[in-house]
């Protein structure tokens, strides 16, 4: 896997997950690193830093006598999740188009 | 490594944080081994690499500790700057003892070098010798000339012998310099990185 996600494309990632549904920490990793590669510790600073900036709660669900925590996108989170869809649609488009341009241009140089 | 010792191991390197954030990091890993299973547990350490990892990207990846929380004169956020700190007290103490034994080594070991430096003069030395009289009995063919010819051969053969030996001993003794260079130095070096392998 040659392309790593940034700290900036994991929270969009995370918050995109989250908010198809509430879920807990160790499902959250599964999901995201079912379809790209993340280093799984990177995912606790991650929801730590959503979560001071408002863009996620979190709440505990007991489960076979111990708590589960859960999070959950605020309406903060929401927001922030179509901010960050915007910026990558123009951001995929900027890669494209440098990337998948055939053809050299002449050096008029 | 065990899912407890990992997590015990977590717990001494998280110490350093504000007791919320440090409780916060602990119930999430605790939680993610549970949540894995037992039976994922050995995948799980794998996965996450070592406590140190986990603690570096928790401590790292998103703590501003408020001024207001870093109460009672913890140092500035995000470094486990403690252990520096530990290490400078210690040095402080040990002063008195460690600086003189500092000290002697240092002295000792350029006592050591000087014997060295010493010894590889001494083929130098010869050499010179040789080579000057070498000269002297060349000289010494021509000055005494009138002895005879046999003499004029000795002499000028004698000096022609000892001038060549002491060319031999210059090639030779330079190459003795290099080596006790190159042993001193690696001498040295290796002085230094036992010093700081100790820190």
């Amino acid at each position: 896997m040659t392309f790593q996600l940034g700290s900036a494309l994991l929270e969009a990632c995370v918050l995109a997950v989250l908010a198809r549904g509430d879920a807990y920490g160790y499902v959250l990793t599964q999901q995201v690193g079912a379809v790209i590669e993340v280093s799984e510790t990177a995912l606790y600073p991650v929801l730590r830093r959503l979560q001071k900036d408002g863009a996620l709660t979190a709440y505990d669900q007991p489960y076979q006598g111990r708590n589960r925590r859960y999070y959950q996108v605020t309406q903060l989170g929401q927001a922030r999740l179509r901010q960050f869809r915007a910026e990558w649609l123009s951001y995929k488009e900027a890669v494209d188009s440098i990337l998948l341009e055939e053809g050299q241009k002449d050096d008029q140089g | 490594m065990t899912k407890d010792e990992f997590l015990i191991r977590l717990r001494t390197l998280v110490s350093d944080l504000p007791p919320e954030e440090r409780e916060d990091v602990m119930n999430y890993y605790a939680e993610y081994f549970d949540d894995a299973g037992p039976e994922n547990e050995q995948q799980v350490i794998r996965q996450l690499g070592s406590p140190e990892d986990v603690a570096r990207e928790a401590l790292g990846g998103g703590f501003q500790v408020r001024p207001e929380e870093s109460a009672g004169g913890r140092p500035a956020p995000r470094r486990r700057g403690l252990s520096g700190l530990w290490t400078a007290v210690l040095a402080l103490f040990a002063a008195p003892v460690a600086l003189p034994l500092l000290f002697a080594g240092v002295l000792m070991a350029a006592a050591m070098c000087l014997v060295v430096l010493c010894l590889l003069a001494v083929p130098f030395i010869i050499a010179a010798a040789f080579m000057a009289s070498g000269v002297m009995n060349l000289i010494l063919a021509f000055a005494l000339g009138k002895l005879g010819f046999a003499t004029v051969c000795y002499f000028f053969g004698a000096g022609l012998f000892m001038a060549a030996a002491g060319l031999l001993a210059l090639v030779f003794s330079a190459k003795l310099l290099v080596w006790g260079f190159r042993v001193i130095v690696d001498f040295v070096n290796d002085l230094l990185h036992r010093r700081r392998k100790l820190q």
